[in-house]
């Protein structure tokens, strides 16, 4: 129990952007705050790092009360969207800041800080990079000379604001596979936030999922995927459809064809709105049960070869084809069978 | 694949450029800058050599043009300096700072750029004579301020305020917020924070903010005649001899030591520019 944050409020005048938020993050955890921009999850991050006072609620850092604690004093790593590097000092100075503002005590030799910004350049594989400037680099290099500066400061958390957001999708995923390396070489207690839900499933141990300052659902990646816990959570997660169905004693169905929810108990007995994700669709031939639907594409290439639909309704519909199923013609009449689906109330 | 063997390319002077119109342009830039600039300086160098490098110098030299080309770039430099210090508090609360009537405050900086400098002179002669308001507060001190070097201080230094705010101001509305909340999590005070993060970077500003303010200081006219006095060797400014020299018909003496104050403001705009170009190019933002 390395970092608790007891009930954190934040006001923006009359808008709320945390409302009692939460949260309990163990040692060397990897959370990932995950929500759409005005969510919360930059405003919680910034109070972490002493960046923002909250003006409720408590965090509490192994047992330690931060509230008194300047963002100077809190050894919080903290990663910007933009990097925020220092443009007049090269690289090697920008790395080494932390250690050169350092007064009294803690003040280290310039050999000893030379010798940490070559193994700190070496770890962000910029060995022979130190003399340039920050506005020579690409922004992948920056923003790994970003991380190697609050590394600098051995910080006792690295907080990381969409760290990634301002960087190209292939430049993004290699980022991201060398941050999950690092994280687990380190072992650092990281929090780090976006809105992209894949890079939050693939990098955190946890991801927390925000929305209009509260927190939605906490879970590993596959339970926030697999299992989201409201109508939110499995739209944000991506590749949502809602689907008209009939609930009768608990058996959810869809013109006759009957759904699987899993654990999740779908309620009471009602015409209900079902979250259904593409794959969890069948394609079945005219006549079959399930939601009498029209092809209007077919998009045979990529990771999951899908169809578009439009159902009675008017709504269109993504559905997949699965292996071995016959492919469906444009403007086909065909049957939809969700076979997996949750129906919140 | 065939090797394409490299053009050969004539040595030019000019680098090939992708915009077009550079012919025309640069023609224009050289036109406008001769008739506008270069020509009427040429004749205000060329003028004082009809008579000699020795009795030039003789001009140049005496002790009274001397006193007056000490007193304008000794206080043109010391205004320069004031202005930069305070412009850049102002720019700082300006663009860092919300408060009621900042529109108005804001405003109020370019008022010595739209008043008649002889206004201004006036009005601070007014203020700052032994009976103004707060030449009343000041002469029990022993403080006298109007027709003084002091005087002319305080004129300079009304005047070339806006230069350095609105230098100041856009660079500083460019700094991100988050390079100062990267410091503080980094471990910096606020003063180193401002000492190694803000001043740097707002360094280049603040010379050609301090550079613009003393360039006009150097060649004011109108605000300082009025509350300096000008009281040969000890309160009179070099642009005002200059006209007495007209005064007297002795174009000569007035074109010395205009070509001497000429060269002196070059270089030392010239300096200042390339400290800037030097810094630039130090830190890797060129282009």
């Amino acid at each position: 129990m390395s970092l608790e944050i007891d009930s954190v409020s934040k006001w923006f005048g009359a808008f709320a952007a945390l409302d009692k938020v939460s949260l309990v993050g163990a040692e060397g955890e990897f959370l990932a705050l995950l929500g759409p921009s005005g969510s919360g999850k930059t405003t919680l991050l910034r109070i972490l790092a002493g960046l923002e006072r909250p003006d409720a609620g408590v965090v509490r850092f192994n047992g330690e009360d931060l509230s008194g604690t300047s963002a100077r004093d809190r050894r919080a790593g903290f990663v910007f969207q933009h990097y925020a590097l220092f443009r007049h000092m090269t690289v090697a100075k920008n790395i080494a800041f932390g250690l050169e503002v350092r007064r009294g005590a803690e003040k280290l030799p310039k050999k000893e800080i030379a010798a940490r910004v070559e193994r700190l350049l070496a770890l962000v594989q910029l060995d022979t990079l130190g003399g340039r400037y920050p506005a020579q680099l690409s922004g992948g290099q920056r923003q790994r000379v970003a991380l190697a500066r609050a590394l600098a400061i051995e910080p006792r958390m690295l907080l990381l604001d969409e760290p990634f957001g301002a960087l190209d999708a292939k430049v993004r995923r290699e980022l991201r596979r060398w941050l999950r390396g690092l994280h687990a070489e380190m072992g650092l207690t990281t929090i780090f936030v976006t809105h992209d839900q894949e890079e939050a499933l693939d990098l955190a141990d946890r991801v927390v999922v925000m929305n209009n300052g509260r927190i939605e659902q906490v879970g590993a990646p596959a339970d926030v995927y697999g299992r989201p816990a409201n109508a939110f959570v499995y739209d944000f997660m991506g590749g949502a459809n809602r689907l008209p169905c009939d609930v009768r004693g608990g058996v959810v169905t869809f013109g006759g064809f009957a759904a699987s929810t899993g654990d999740h108990a779908p309620g009471p007995d009602r015409a209900a709105l079902a979250y259904a994700r593409a794959h969890d669709i069948r394609v079945a031939p005219e006549g079959q049960p399930g939601l009498p639907a029209t092809v209007l594409a077919v998009f045979p290439a990529g990771g999951q070869p899908r169809v578009e639909c439009r159902l009675g309704d008017g709504q269109v519909v993504e559905a997949a084809v699965r292996t071995g199923d016959p492919w469906p013609a444009l403007g086909q009449r065909i049957a939809l069978q969700p076979e997996r689906v949750r129906v919140f109330e | 694949m065939t090797a394409s063997a490299p053009i050969a390319q004539p040595k030019r002077w000019l680098k090939p450029s992708v915009l077009p119109g550079f012919g025309l342009t640069f023609g224009l830039t050289l036109l406008w800058l001769s008739v506008v600039v270069l020509i009427p300086l040429i004749a205000l160098v060329i003028r004082p050599w009809e008579m000699g490098l020795e009795r030039f110098i003789d001009l140049a030299s005496r002790p009274r043009v001397v006193a007056a080309l000490r007193l304008s770039f000794g206080t043109a430099a010391a205004a320069a300096a004031v202005n930069l210090v305070f412009g850049a508090i102002i720019a700082w609360v300006l663009v860092r700072t919300e408060f009621p009537g900042k529109r108005i405050i804001d405003a109020i900086v370019d008022l010595p750029f739209a008043l008649p400098t002889a206004v201004a002179g006036i009005a601070l002669a007014a203020l700052y004579a032994p009976n103004g308001w707060i030449g009343a507060l000041l002469d029990p001190l022993g403080i006298q301020v109007a027709y003084t070097p002091l005087g002319i201080f305080v004129a300079l230094t009304f005047i070339g305020l806006p230069f350095v705010v609105r230098t100041v101001q856009p660079v500083l509305e460019d700094i991100d917020a988050d390079l100062e909340d990267a410091a503080a999590s980094l471990g910096a005070s606020r003063l180193q924070t401002l000492a190694r993060v803000i001043a740097p970077a707002l360094a280049p500003a603040l010379l050609t903010g301090f550079a613009l303010a003393f360039a006009r200081a150097v060649g004011e006219y109108g605000s300082v005649i009025f509350i300096a006095g000008n009281i040969p060797q000890v309160s009179e400014i070099a642009p005002l001899l200059i006209v007495i020299r007209l005064d007297e018909f002795d174009y000569a003496g007035a074109a010395a030591i205009g070509v001497f104050m000429l060269a002196v403001s070059f270089a030392v705009l010239l300096a200042l520019n390339l400290t800037q170009r030097w810094a630039r190019r130090a830190t890797g933002n060129e282009s």
